[in-house]
């Protein structure tokens, strides 16, 4: 008996195309991965020497010179790249200099909490974007909407640490309603998603708003109004489905964006997570947990960029037509 | 509760569907449903649930846990050795106990010694406590302080910054289970302040488990225990030390680190903290009103620019006149009241008040803009010169203003000068190579940790490795109190430098400056030693 939950049935052709893509994949994020490790190495030794920060203003030169044999900058750079390589193909980062854990599993022991953050901050921008746009876009030219839209307009041009600052004098400080510090209550998680969700919506806002709006033009939106169905119905299963499948790409960006771009957030509300790991890092110039945060953040935009395209391919059949 | 629950499930069948939907391969988007969209019904869900979930979260009573926000915790956990002062101090000087420490009233006293004695120049004897224990159970002794010493002086330990510091000892012997003997190479007045900075790890667990590891799990004699370095709220946790000598009333501790100060400040004034340190002056009057206790920290250090003259001697900075000429333009009066709120007092030597060898007849130079340009005259720049300084910014509460009006003072007497705003990590490679890219740099005259003006005195001298001041008229005087064991000579001494370092004019002297903290009304027994409050000391006040 054939299960109705049989999602599909490659061809020969389409699994052989999936292997050559996902190879091609592999190889991109190689040569990504290679790249960014590479900058980041020499990026960082132009920014100063970790030691000298380490070691602190009371330190002599000659303690700092002992302190750089201890952990191998006294050698030549290039002897230094090869190794730092080397040691990447086993990802080995080395250990952290300012507290000597393993620098790699140091940056995975706080990915949770970007991850948490960035969902909740992508939960809380759907789930803004996607009324609000519909909304917008089923009457563009009804003037409260377009008040709405001007409004939404200054809010993309907000940046999203300056929303959490207010968030923070009128939640935490005057009305003392949530906390901002951390993530270990429920409490918590509200306003940093709200800060990220306030930065991420406009633009999404915008995009379902047009989308909709060009929908809600379709000759089938006219057919099937002019035959009684109602508004609503066409709205929220004709009209907004496709508009979101056209916002797929930018969803798509914005939560590869929450992996890096939410330092701010994450330093505002000491939320635990690799932006603060990243921003702490760098006061010290502590170069192998930056550079394992770097590695890592690469691979999270990657994999979030090739999930989109897949997303893309999956909901919209005319894309997995027109891949090559 | 079934009942919000039911409904939740009832509201939530939607996503179920949705996801059967994906299953059978349609897409979902596209596929028509009945008439009647649920969709709403989604968000009224969504709220419901995060209703429930704050409600719940709103129900659940907080222990007790002291909390404190601070700029940084140490970069180094619990390695007590790698810096010195804050702000790893604040967290260390929980958690262990030097030999001696610093009073409120930055007086050397007691800590894991209770008293001690020199028996020669070269020789000290120090008494142990007899009622101290580490975390681990293990009871501290002069055989453990022994090898805390041999440690640091040890090819491992003296590359250490506090291994450095104690250079000058030579060997320490034990003369009974309690009684130590320190024998230095020199004679050394300040060594029972040096020792306030050796803080006593325990020194098997130390060895056996290695520097790292031990920093990430350190085992002291102090008031508290690390429980973790970093819990859900970003904070450290500290529990109640059971075996220690100096037990706290407050048996949870969460040490916040904020480096940012609209965070901290926005955490401090809602409450959430108990006791922050580094708020800004104009914010005094806020906390005051909000019923905060409000401290300024009594042991100050110096702000102003150090002048890089010999590394710019070519420059019209190498010139004493000049030097002088910039310390009478600035009006730092004003800037002290009007920027800092009268919270800083305007400073003229490389001590605060408190300090020892702080020069009481040593005032600070007065805003004379006319005697500026006189000397300008004199010195052969009439017309004033160009000149810059590398800062970073935000090391002091509103530094941003103090180095405009500098800028701004400075122009008046035909002194132009270019601010560098730079990283701390670029500042201190200029600073440790002694290649500065301004004639002026920031840097302040630090008394800590021993609250002895010699400490600072010595970077403003060639005593510094890669000197940017260096007068070697100075050295002789600078030598005898490194060396001089009689208090009141050595005071003296010291006096003498501070006056001569006034006239020398090595840093546009700007302000005395001291952290400010506050103290929510929740707490009692908040006080500063040496910049960093004793938790142990802190209780809850009973509500009514």
């Amino acid at each position: 008996m054939k299960s109705s939950h049989v999602i599909y049935q490659l061809s020969q052709h389409q699994r052989w195309r999936v292997g050559v893509k996902a190879v091609r994949s592999l190889g991109k994020l190689i040569i990504l991965l290679i790249s960014i490790t590479t900058f980041m190495f020499f990026a960082l030794r132009m920014a100063g020497d970790p030691i000298i920060v380490l070691a602190g203003e009371n330190a002599s030169v000659e303690l700092i010179e002992e302190i750089k044999k201890q952990y191998g900058f006294d050698r030549p750079l290039i002897v230094q790249y090869i190794l730092y390589i080397s040691n990447i193909f086993r990802l080995d980062f080395g250990e952290s200099l300012s507290t000597g854990q393993p620098a790699l599993s140091y940056v995975l022991s706080q990915l949770p909490a970007t991850l948490l953050l960035a969902a909740l901050g992508m939960a809380v921008t759907l789930a803004i974007s996607i009324p609000a746009g519909a909304w917008l876009g089923m009457k563009p030219d009804a003037w409260g909407r377009r008040v709405m839209a001007g409004a939404v307009f200054f809010m993309q041009g907000l940046p999203g640490f300056v929303t959490a600052l207010l968030l923070i004098q009128v939640f935490v400080v005057q009305l003392m309603w949530f906390p901002s510090l951390g993530y270990s209550q429920v409490k918590a998680w509200i306003l940093p998603s709200i800060s990220l969700a306030s930065f991420l919506a406009p633009k999404l806002i915008r995009m379902i708003s047009a989308n909709v709006s060009e929908a809600m033009r379709e000759e089938y939106i006219r057919t099937a109004r002019s035959v009684g169905a109602p508004g609503w119905s066409l709205l929220w299963r004709e009209a907004v489905p496709n508009a979101i499948l056209g916002a797929v790409a930018l969803i798509g960006t914005q939560f590869a964006f929450l992996f890096a771009g939410a330092v701010i957030i994450e330093v505002l509300f000491l939320w635990p997570g690799i932006g603060l790991l990243l921003f702490r890092s760098a006061q010290v110039l502590d170069f192998p947990v930056l550079q394992a945060t770097a590695f890592i953040i690469a691979i999270l935009v990657f994999s979030v960029n090739a999930m989109t395209n897949m997303a893309f391919e999956f909901l919209d059949p005319r894309m997995r037509r027109a891949a090559p | 509760m079934a009942a919000l629950l039911s409904q939740i499930i009832f509201l939530t069948d939607k996503p179920v569907k949705m996801l059967c939907d994906i299953t059978s391969r349609t897409p979902i988007f596209w596929k028509q449903g009945g008439a009647r969209s649920r969709t709403p019904r989604f968000y009224v869900a969504g709220l419901m649930l995060l209703a429930s979930a704050l409600f719940g979260a709103t129900l659940g009573k907080e222990m007790r846990t002291l909390r404190m926000g601070i700029t940084s915790l140490p970069p180094a956990y619990g390695n007590p050795y790698g810096a010195i002062g804050l702000p790893g101090a604040l967290t260390w000087q929980q958690i262990y106990d030097g030999l001696t420490k610093l009073n409120e009233k930055g007086e050397i006293v007691g800590a894991l010694a209770t008293e001690w004695e020199m028996l020669d120049p070269l020789t000290w004897r120090f008494k142990l406590r007899e009622n101290a224990r580490y975390s681990n159970g293990k009871v501290f002794d002069a055989y453990k302080a022994q090898a805390v010493f041999h440690w640091l002086q040890s090819d491992a330990g003296r590359i250490t910054i506090v291994g450095n510091e104690i250079k000058g000892i030579d060997k320490v012997s034990v003369t009974g289970p309690y009684d130590l003997l320190i024998h230095t190479l020199r004679p050394d007045p300040i060594l029972p302040q040096r020792l306030s900075i050796v803080m006593m790890v325990e020194p098997d667990v130390w060895l056996a488990n290695g520097v790292q590891a031990y920093a990430r799990a350190p085992v002291g004699t102090g008031s508290y225990v690390v429980d973790t370095w970093q819990n859900k709220n970003g904070a450290a946790k500290l529990v109640a030390n059971p075996y220690s000598w100096r037990p706290p009333y407050i048996q949870n501790v969460e040490i916040f680190p904020l480096n940012d100060h609209a965070a901290r400040f926005q955490a401090a004034i809602s409450k959430q903290l108990h006791l922050a340190q580094s708020l800004r002056p104009e914010e005094i009057e806020i906390f005051q009103k909000r019923g905060f206790d409000v401290r300024v920290d009594a042991t100050k250090q110096i702000i102003g620019l150090a002048f890089d003259v010999e590394g710019h001697s070519d420059s019209p900075i190498g010139d004493k006149r000049v030097r002088q000429a910039l310390n009478y333009a600035i009006d730092k009066n004003t800037i002290s009241e009007i920027i800092t709120y009268g919270a800083h007092p305007p400073a003229g030597q490389g001590a605060a008040p408190g300090v020892f060898g702080y020069n009481e007849a040593v005032s600070p130079y007065p805003y004379d803009p006319g005697k500026a340009r006189a000397l300008l005259r004199e010195a052969g720049y009439p017309d004033g010169f160009s000149m810059s300084a590398t800062v970073v910014i935000g090391t002091y509460a509103n530094d941003v203003e103090i180095y405009q009006k500098v800028q701004q003072d400075l122009a008046a007497i035909g002194v132009a000068m270019t601010i560098h705003s730079t990283v701390f990590s670029d500042w201190i490679q200029q600073y440790v190579t002694g290649k500065w890219r301004s004639e002026a740099f920031s840097l302040a005259w630090n008394a800590t940790p021993y609250n002895d003006s010699i400490r600072p005195m010595e970077y403003y001298s060639c005593k510094k490795s890669r000197p940017f001041f260096c007068k070697d008229s100075m050295m002789v005087d600078l030598n005898n109190a490194a060396s001089e064991l009689d208090p009141l000579k050595r005071e003296q001494i010291l006096f003498d430098l501070q006056s001569q370092f006034h006239d020398e004019a090595p840093q546009l002297f700007l302000l005395e400056y001291g952290h400010i903290w506050v103290s929510s009304q929740e707490v009692s027994g908040f006080s500063l030693h040496d910049r960093v409050p004793p938790l142990h000391k802190i209780r809850f006040r009973e509500t009514k």
